[in-house]
């Protein structure tokens, strides 16, 4: 709900007038500083219940792409129909202030999450500037966005056999599943096929790599500490997922914990972005093989 | 974690220069209030010709310059408006101190100072702040303005500044506005406001400012005039009079001579000025006819009406008044006059009434002043006091001419005053008395048996006055046109047994002459009725044909107290203790307007009245329509708002598509199974064949505790 906030310097002044101004007709007896004050206080209350109009018309929507990486630049688009004397912030997505009005935005966020709601800032001071209304307002998104963590150059101490692309051992082809990669694709298959077609690989237990993100215990660790870690996963993921290799990636969210294969960095940011500081449990009968702990290979920022 | 500010720092960080005001329209609007209001204070005969050029040419130079140079630091600019302003300041002092006594003469050099200070101010005004600072200063100015001006044109020159100033205020606004990034594209501009749409939303804010400044206006407290601390005094030209303590009244034309009525009635013709009243001179014929016209005379400041008295006369020979009292004593001193209080009683509750008269029209040496006069603030002396305490300056008062009294006002109310009785000493004595219970020998027996008949029986003084007054208001009329009085006959007979029609003149003789009948010393004094108050100047406005007769009553133990049944001067104690400011605005602006035929006001009353009926009529319609409608809203289609409404508190608005389990599961409701039920509840109320009214009321208090989480 639209209130007003702390009137502005100017009000201030005006007050101080009025004051003024009705001293000096009590004491000289004049009638024209009476007007004066009159139309101070015209001034001033127009000034305070003026901009409760632009507020209560104010509407927004923000539409965001799905996925982004912290610190990089992301454009949304806003829709309003407000007047333009109404100005928005939205210090989630660590963007100034703006006039609403419509097309595109550019903001740079600044941490990792997964944001649903957009929470916006309005303040309006139409006409005179004097007197600014504020209104906190929450935006749904379409749908959420995943801000991923920067991901840090890493040095991973792996077998040097695991560093080696190729050596798969293709049982056959199938059609093409969402989250398979582009090097997979079967070419003359796909032409014959006239669909893509992946090859299927034999179960080979170096082609799966564990990437345990602990983040550690809530509240255990500073904030630095914890996206350190998100970083140098996302760092280390990325490097795993450019051998080749299928990541299954162990993280604590709000839920519990998760665990799941990764094809793809933008997969990989998703998991990345949901995960929160909690106790990570990787069930048992996993397909085993290279474990890679956060935790312990991260280090410090 | 930061460390905090320290002083030094934040003096620093609130002096950051801002980002220079690039906009042309904003300055030349701030260029232009500070001219006009410059040039209000001036046309009030403030600052000599080398100020004048200053503001004229320097202000708007200075606004030149601080726009060619607002990109740049200006630290000589700065440092040299500071020197300038300490001489300015030093000047001002030194005028200060030279100042003697009259606190009023402080407003011109301050007034200039302001000036100075605004001339200087506009050199520097390169960023949206500084305008805003000139804005003010500009504002400041016209309250100096204001408080010197007297007359109604100052409102044109309030206008005039007031529409550049709003505006500059609005777009200062946009233009700050302006400078935040909005929402585009690539290559996209964002669309320029809709100017039509701009100059009528500025219109309409106007509108309401003005609106609101009017209510303000109408409950604000009058200016008052009982603990003002300055007492303007100022006279033009020194001419004094041709006899010192005589009275002169160059209005009359024919050097001043007393109007003779019968000389006018056999068809002599006069100089007499439109605006001259016959009885501001030695003798007051009550055959004279004819009576001044509406030439505005003076303005009085006071803080309250009453009669503006000039003098009294105590003899009458049955057409002419006279006055024996004619040995005026000269006073001096430094101001204020101490004045000798002739007449008065000082019965200890009384009120200090200020009153303050700026001459408009040469007239008599008469200083008019409200009864019990007891210091007078006169640019000149000797002042020239007689014994019924009447005053006569030294000099003719010419426009322009001011003077302050401030009377001692004896808090008088009929009740107080019904309650003295007649002692058997009144407080005056002997020749004294004997004056003022003068009657002409030629009176004729019919108009003292008939004071007789008025007032036998009647113990109080104030009881047989109030009782003559109303056989004069029932049995009399009032009217400015009557027929010559005939030669040889009793004015005061003749109106109250042939005529009973006559004016103040008549109306005011009659009753000091039946007083006097019934033993109750009595006067007739002239001078000027209280006039229009302008509320916006807070004076009151004299008219040449605002020139009054009445009586005054010697009351014993209260002294002279004035009685008149024909103007509506309220007794001092009866008055109301604070008026509005914007009392009688109505009425005033109502006079100042052209005369609208009365069908055509009639009807404008009546459309204004049907206009405001349909409004109040509409808006409690749609009041009506609006709950109506929402009370016939199923409670389902409510209950999902009032849920909306409570996760949008919550920060989490409902998707459009959310369903209101899906809402209740990302609002983690549903981990609770009073919830779940809850949800259970609403899904079969909504799809389902309904749900009893106990059920509904489990789901209307979970929300309500959801409200108050």
């Amino acid at each position: 709900m639209a209130r007003p906030g702390r009137p502005g310097k100017g009000v201030v002044v005006l007050v101080m007038l009025v004051v003024a101004f009705l001293g000096i007709s009590t004491t000289t007896g004049t009638g024209w500083p009476l007007v004066l004050v009159a139309l101070l206080i015209g001034t001033v209350v127009a000034a305070f219940a003026l901009p409760a109009v632009p507020m209560s018309r104010a509407t927004l929507t923000v539409t965001t792409p799905a996925d982004t990486v912290v610190g990089l630049p992301l454009t949304i688009d806003v829709t309003s129909t407000s007047s333009p004397m109404v100005r928005a912030c939205a210090p989630v997505l660590d963007r100034g202030w703006f006039r609403l009005g419509t097309g595109q935005l550019v903001v740079v966020p600044q941490r990792r999450g997964v944001v649903e709601t957009v929470r916006v800032e309005l303040r309006c001071a139409f006409p005179l500037g004097l007197w600014p209304w504020r209104k906190r307002v929450w935006v749904m998104l379409d749908r959420p966005l995943h801000v991923a963590p920067a991901a840090l150059s890493t040095e991973l101490h792996l077998p040097p056999d695991t560093m080696h692309r190729g050596d798969e051992l293709t049982r056959g082809v199938r059609p093409y599943e969402a989250g398979d990669g582009l090097r997979h694709v079967h070419w003359p298959a796909t032409a014959r096929a006239g669909s893509l077609q992946v090859r299927e690989r034999e179960d080979d237990e170096r082609t799966y790599v564990d990437l345990v993100v602990d983040l550690g215990a809530p509240g255990a660790l500073p904030e630095a500490l914890v996206e350190h870690r998100a970083s140098w996963a996302a760092g280390a993921g990325a490097a795993l997922l450019a051998t080749g290799r299928v990541l299954v990636v162990h993280t604590a969210e709000p839920g519990g914990t998760v665990s799941g294969a990764v094809r793809e960095r933008r997969e990989l940011g998703r998991r990345l972005a949901r995960a929160v500081p909690g106790a990570v449990t990787v069930p048992s009968g996993h397909l085993g093989g290279l474990v890679v702990d956060v935790a312990a290979e991260a280090g410090q920022p | 974690m930061s460390e905090p500010l320290g002083v030094m720092q934040r003096v620093r960080l609130a002096n950051v220069r801002g980002p220079a005001e690039r906009s042309l329209l904003v300055r030349a609007l701030v260029l232009t209030s500070s001219l006009v209001a410059a040039h209000a204070v001036l046309g009030q005969g403030v600052g000599g010709p080398a100020l004048r050029i200053g503001v004229y040419v320097g202000i708007p130079a200075g606004h030149l310059f601080s726009h060619l140079t607002r990109e740049r630091t200006g630290l000589l600019t700065k440092a040299a408006i500071a020197v300038a302003m300490l001489m300015a300041v030093t000047r001002f002092l030194q005028e200060l101190t030279a100042i003697q006594g009259d606190a009023s003469a402080v407003q011109v050099p301050l007034a200039e100072l302001f000036l100075w200070t605004l001339l200087l101010h506009s050199w520097d005004v390169p960023t949206r702040r500084d305008l805003s600072f000139s804005l003010v200063a500009s504002l400041v100015l016209v309250g100096v303005a204001g408080t010197l001006s007297v007359s109604l044109t100052f409102g044109a020159t309030l206008l005039a500044w007031l529409l550049p100033a709003f505006a500059a205020l609005l777009l200062m606004h946009r233009s700050e506005l302006a400078e935040m990034p909005t929402p585009g594209g690539p290559g996209v501009r964002p669309p320029p406001p809709h100017r039509g749409r701009t100059v009528a939303a500025a219109v309409g804010v106007l509108v309401l400012i003005l609106a609101l400044a009017a209510a303000a206006f109408a409950v604000l407290p009058a200016a008052g005039g009982v603990r003002a601390f300055t007492f303007p005094m100022r006279i033009e030209a020194n001419q004094p009079v041709p006899v010192p303590g005589g009275l002169v009244n160059p209005t009359l034309g024919s050097g001043g001579a007393p109007v003779d009525g019968d000389s006018l009635a056999n068809g002599a013709t006069t100089d007499r000025a439109s605006f001259g009243y016959f009885g501001f001179a030695t003798e007051l014929d009550t055959g004279v006819r004819g009576r001044p016209d509406d030439t505005l005379v003076m303005r009085v400041r006071a803080s309250a009406p009453d009669f503006w008295r000039g003098q009294s006369f105590d003899t009458f020979d049955g057409r002419r008044w006279t006055s024996t009292l004619t040995r005026a004593l000269p006073q001096r001193g430094t101001m204020p006059l101490e004045l000798p209080g002739f007449g008065s009683i000082n019965t200890g509750d009384v009120e200090r009434f200020v009153q303050t008269y700026y001459v408009v029209r040469p007239g008599p040496n008469i200083i008019f002043a409200a009864p019990s006069p007891a210091q007078l603030y006169f640019p000149d002396e000797p002042v020239y006091v007689l014994p019924d305490g009447a005053m006569r300056s030294g000099v003719l008062l010419d426009k322009g001419a001011i003077y302050t009294v401030v009377s001692n006002r004896p808090r008088h109310t009929a009740e107080k005053l019904t309650l003295i009785s007649r002692p058997p000493a009144d407080g005056l004595f002997g020749a004294q008395r004997d004056r003022y219970l003068q009657l002409p020998p030629s009176l004729p027996q019919r108009v003292k048996d008939l004071s007789a008949q008025l007032t036998d029986g009647i113990a109080s003084t104030y009881d047989k006055v109030k009782a003559i007054e109303n056989w004069l208001a029932t049995n009399t009329q009032y009217s400015l046109d009557i027929p010559p009085l005939p030669v040889g006959a009793d004015a005061v007979d003749h109106f109250l047994f042939d005529e009973r029609i006559g004016f103040c003149e008549q109306i005011g003789s009659s009753l000091v002459v039946l007083l006097r009948a019934a033993g109750v010393p009595a006067r007739l004094t002239v001078g000027y009725a209280a006039g229009t108050r302008n509320p916006l100047t807070g004076l009151y406005e004299v008219k040449a044909s605002d020139a009054h007769a009445w009586a005054e009553v010697w009351i014993p133990t209260a002294g002279w107290v004035s009685f008149d049944p024909t103007a509506d001067v309220p007794l001092a104690g009866d008055t109301a203790s604070r008026r509005r400011a914007g009392e009688g605005s109505v009425r005033f602006l109502a006079g100042k307007l052209p005369s609208l035929p009365d069908g055509l006001v009639a009807g404008l009353q009546a459309a204004a009245a049907g206009l405001g009926a349909v409004t109040v009529a509409g808006g409690a319609l749609w009041l009506l329509r609006r709950r109506r409608t929402a009370a016939r809203r199923p409670w389902v289609e409510r209950w999902m708002a009032a849920f909306e409404r409570a996760g949008a508190r919550r920060g989490r608005p409902r998707a459009p598509t959310e369903s209101a389990r899906a809402y209740a599961d990302a609002l983690g409701l549903t981990q609770d199974p009073e919830w779940r039920s809850v949800v259970d509840i609403v899904e079969r109320e909504a799809f389902g064949g309904g749900v009893d009214p106990p059920e509904r009321a489990r789901a209307d208090d979970a929300l309500a505790s959801l409200g108050r989480r």
